[in-house]
């Protein structure tokens, strides 16, 4: 059974479908990717996830729970992470202070044992941000302002991680970087959901990838299936991709 | 409110004929005012936060009420006629008279022509494209800044035509006229702030319940209160049952907080605990009276740091939980028991609890008029009930007039002259100060500013928002309770008029320009509400009313800075920190020049300003002595990215920008 699943999940935004009858699903262990044109609803579809937008119909089911009736807040504490295309950090604070937010809170409901400073530390070697860790986040540009959201989101030890454009504003190096990451993260059995703009990215690391058009699912499959799907490339990819 | 007496100004007292004091008051005055705020005021404040807009508006509105109560003196009865008195007509049994026509007809004919010009013309559909998107609609040829000119001038004409149809019916005072903008608010929320016709309607229900309660309640003394605070109460009803936005995003802001340090706090509390010795030993009793408010009010102020400084939320009640606290006090601190001082805490915290309940679902401008619409249905009804029970609880409130405080009695040490009474507030200032710096270092601080900074990334970590808000709400509540008992210990009988809604504004306005996320804000707020105005008030009538001027204009201009004034004044100092003989020599003249007063050696005249001159000298000094506070930088330690800007551009900057970011000229320039 899959650790997360969306099923028929619609969004009406007055006149406008946002989304129209989403079903898919993110395994454990694995990263799902989600692609699609801007406004495809990709992020409207996360924020119905994490519960920060209800929507008109459907459902969304974690570990076999339904969660209809939870708020963001419940839903964060039964393993929901995720990171925000517009940046949501709290500016006022350094890189560490950002990340330590996120682990008081995990320790304050979870009961863990853990001492939240090792878990900071712990997170900030991860996502390698030691040498800002004590930077203002406001002052950091955007390739490492995402990977802050990524470590603060790390920090709750969530479940299913949902990535929205994690990427973007990083350059070549860092992305490569980044791929090993999420690879890791993987393997520690998170199931990672991946809303990305560089394909290339999206196909060298995911399992499989759900493609977005005008709010409706137009193609699922692996990515090498999805790389000749006739309606992606004619939607998404452009006829010149490969 | 000003519309109005502009008019009374032309009608009655210079006589002038109906249609010219209309015509003058309403389409001359009225835009020009709106104007003048448009381009002044409000022009400045885009792109800062919630709070400071609202601090702004309010600051607008007391500096409003100290102009007009400068120009028309208070307490003198200003009456103005019903319009078409002695014509009437009846429908039924019901007297209906000219005003009450005209001020329906007026009514009527406003909404429809407002709503055609909305819809219909080409600047009313510029004007809601304002609204929606100020950007976009200037790339479409709106001009903003013209638009919304416009809005402030009609808006103002309008509030001008309410205040002059109802200055026959109410008092024309400017507290009263003023806090009709809550009744405007309820309907206001009723129509959501956008729709007309719903505004209308929102308008008729308050003005039915009102007379309603005004005809068929006025028999039961307890619930004569009820019909004043009816709008206040309908407003947070309204307010609880419209439906909520989501959670709130991330918001740009230009304000920011440093980290205070504990040594940089304990030098502060130590100062305030100084400060409150020597004022103690050196004040008459009656001034001792007068200035021992600074530490109070400032411990008010202090109430609002972790409630909008860290947490981002507003409240207008903080001087309703003040209230709540003194009595709490008043009544159970007999002979001055410190235990009560526990209870004016705990019980105040929990009111705040319970308001805050219902209230957190409101954010920004809707969360201060919910905390606005409680603090006025407390000063009107509530505190002004007569006593009664509550199942086996008695409950007293000011026992419809006032009520005795004892001063505070610790271990038989009884804090009953005005001088003990400083010493004691300045002490439980810096301790509370101390506290709060200490939230501001823990966990739970982080966790406030976070909240403050995005709700939505908060909520999706897992971090209960309705139980951070709660505390804090409870906390500040509770620090309010405690600064009301001790302000009500050295009032020593208190009122319901000592805790209204409109005296707790400058609080928040003050605290705001001093600096919100700063306990050092809070000791501006009641170093400037209670210390230097009224010392201005002293120097004579003028300057009295200049500073009853002086919360607004400080309000109005904190658009430019809203990190507040007290960084500034701390920048003002940094040379005598970075200059060590500076602090010896403060640390030796201050005492010297106070104990020289204590010894008798000259009076209170000679004394404060020695004492203020002693650390002016010393940033003098100091400044000399390590040559300014900042200096320009020299070209050789000029920073890359200034290269090119105040230095002409050369050969020898390329190379050495080309050195600093590792870049091949040679591969740039070369053919691809």
């Amino acid at each position: 059974m899959p650790l997360l699943e969306i099923s028929e999940v619609s969004v009406r935004f007055g006149g406008n479908l946002a989304l129209d009858g989403v079903t898919l699903a993110a395994e454990a262990g694995e990263i799902t990717g989600l692609i699609g044109p801007n406004g495809a609803g990709k992020t409207t579809l996360f924020n119905v996830i994490t519960g920060l937008q209800s929507p008109t119909s459907g459902r969304v089911i974690l570990a076999g729970r339904e969660l209809r009736k939870l708020s963001p807040t419940r839903r964060a504490r039964l393993g929901m992470g995720r990171t925000f295309q517009r940046l949501e950090l709290f500016g006022m604070l350094s890189v560490r202070e950002n990340i330590r937010v996120a682990a008081d809170i995990y320790k304050s409901y979870s009961g863990s044992k853990d001492d939240p400073a090792q878990v900071v530390d712990a997170m900030i070697e991860k996502v390698g941000l030691r040498s800002v860790a004590d930077a203002r986040v406001d002052a950091l540009p955007t390739g490492q302002c995402r990977l802050v959201e990524l470590g603060r989101s790390l920090a709750t030890k969530p479940k299913v991680l949902l990535l929205d454009e994690p990427a973007s504003g990083q350059d070549d190096t860092e992305t490569i970087a980044f791929a090993l990451l999420l690879r890791e993260l993987a393997a520690d059995g998170m199931a990672v959901v991946l809303v990305e703009h560089d394909v290339a990215l999206v196909m060298e690391v995911c399992a499989k990838v759900h493609v977005l058009d005008f709010g409706r699912v137009i193609a699922s499959g692996e990515p090498a299936e999805i790389q000749t799907d006739s309606a992606v490339l004619a939607a998404y990819l452009g006829s010149g991709a490969k | 409110m000003l519309c109005a007496f502009a008019f009374w100004q032309m009608y009655i007292a210079w006589e002038w004929p109906l249609w010219l004091a209309l015509l003058l008051s309403l389409l001359v005055l009225a835009p020009l005012i709106g104007a003048f705020i448009d381009t002044a005021i409000m022009r400045g404040l885009e792109d800062t936060t919630e709070v400071t807009r609202l601090v702004v508006s309010i600051g607008l509105l007391v500096g409003l009420i100290g102009l007009a109560n400068w120009i028309w003196k208070p307490g003198v009865s200003r009456n103005v006629p019903a319009f078409f008195s002695g014509h009437y007509f009846s429908l039924a049994d019901t007297r209906v008279t000219g005003q009450q026509l005209a001020t329906i007809a007026v009514a009527v004919i406003v909404a429809l022509s407002l709503w055609l010009f909305l819809r219909l013309t080409r600047t009313g559909v510029a004007m809601r494209a304002v609204v929606d998107d100020r950007a976009l609609a200037s790339l479409n040829g709106a001009r903003p800044n013209r638009v919304s000119m416009l809005a402030w001038a009609m808006g103002c004409t309008l509030a001008g035509i309410g205040g002059i149809l109802i200055v026959p019916n109410v008092a024309l005072d400017a507290g009263t006229l003023s806090l009709l903008i809550v009744n405007a608010y309820a309907a206001a929320i009723i129509g959501r702030l956008r729709s007309l016709p719903l505004t209308f309607l929102g308008a008729l229900i308050l003005g039915c319940t009102e007379a309603y309660l005004s005809g068929y309640l006025k028999s039961t003394p307890n619930l004569a209160g009820l019909r004043l605070a009816a709008p206040a109460i309908l407003l947070f009803i309204v307010l609880l049952v419209i439906p909520t936005s989501r959670l709130r995003g991330r918001r740009q802001s230009r304000e920011f907080f440093p980290m205070p340090s504990w040594s940089g706090t304990f030098v502060f509390a130590g100062c305030v605990v100084f400060s409150g010795v020597v004022l103690a030993t050196t004040l008459s009793n009656s001034d001792a009276v007068t200035y021992g408010r600074i530490f109070a009010v400032g411990i008010l102020a202090l109430s609002l740091v972790p409630l909008v400084g860290f947490a981002g939320q507003i409240s207008l009640a903080t001087l309703s939980f003040a209230g709540i606290g003194a009595l709490v006090f008043g009544h159970l601190g007999a002979g001055g028991n410190p235990l009560a001082l526990v209870l004016a805490f705990v019980i105040p915290a929990a009111v705040g609890a319970l308001i805050a309940l219902p209230a957190l679902r409101l954010s920004g401008i809707y969360l201060a008029l919910g905390t606005a619409g409680f603090a006025v249905a407390l000063d009107r009804w509530i505190f002004n009930l007569a006593d009664f029970n509550i199942g086996p609880v008695y409950i007293s409130l000011f026992e419809l007039g006032s009520t005795e405080v004892a001063p505070l009695n610790i271990f038989g040490y009884s804090f009953n002259t005005p001088s003990r009474q400083m010493v004691l507030v300045s002490v439980a200032f810096a301790v509370l100060s101390i506290a709060v710096v200490g939230v501001r270092r823990s966990a739970y601080g982080r966790r406030l500013l976070a909240m403050k900074s995005s709700e939505a990334a908060c909520a999706t970590l897992g971090l209960n928002l309705v139980g951070t808000k709660l505390t804090v709400f409870a906390l500040s509540a509770g620090i309010s309770g405690v600064g009301g008992a001790i302000l009500g210990t050295q009032l020593r009988s208190i009122s319901p008029q000592n805790f209204d809604f409109v005296s707790g504004l400058p609080v928040l306005l003050l605290t705001v320009v001093g600096g919100i996320g700063t306990v050092g804000g809070a000791l501006f707020a009641g170093v400037s509400l209670m210390g230097i105005l009224p010392l201005l008030a002293l120097l004579g009538v003028f300057f009295a009313n200049v500073a009853g001027l002086l919360p607004g204009i400080a309000g109005v201009g904190l658009g430019r800075n809203p990190n507040g004034s007290i960084h500034d004044i701390r920048d003002g100092f940094e040379p005598i920190i970075r200059y060590r003989p500076a602090i010896i020599w403060l640390a030796i003249v201050i005492p010297a020049v106070w104990i020289l007063r204590l010894a008798g050696i000259y009076g209170n005249a000679v004394f404060f300003p020695l004492l203020a001159l002693s650390p002016v000298i010393a940033v003098i000094f100091a400044t000399l002595k390590i040559g300014g506070v900042e200096q320009t930088p020299t070209v050789d330690e000029m920073p890359l990215e200034w290269k090119g800007f105040i230095e002409p551009w050369n050969e020898k900057d390329l190379i050495e920008l080309d050195a600093a970011l590792g870049i091949n000229e040679a591969s740039i320039h070369a053919a691809p």
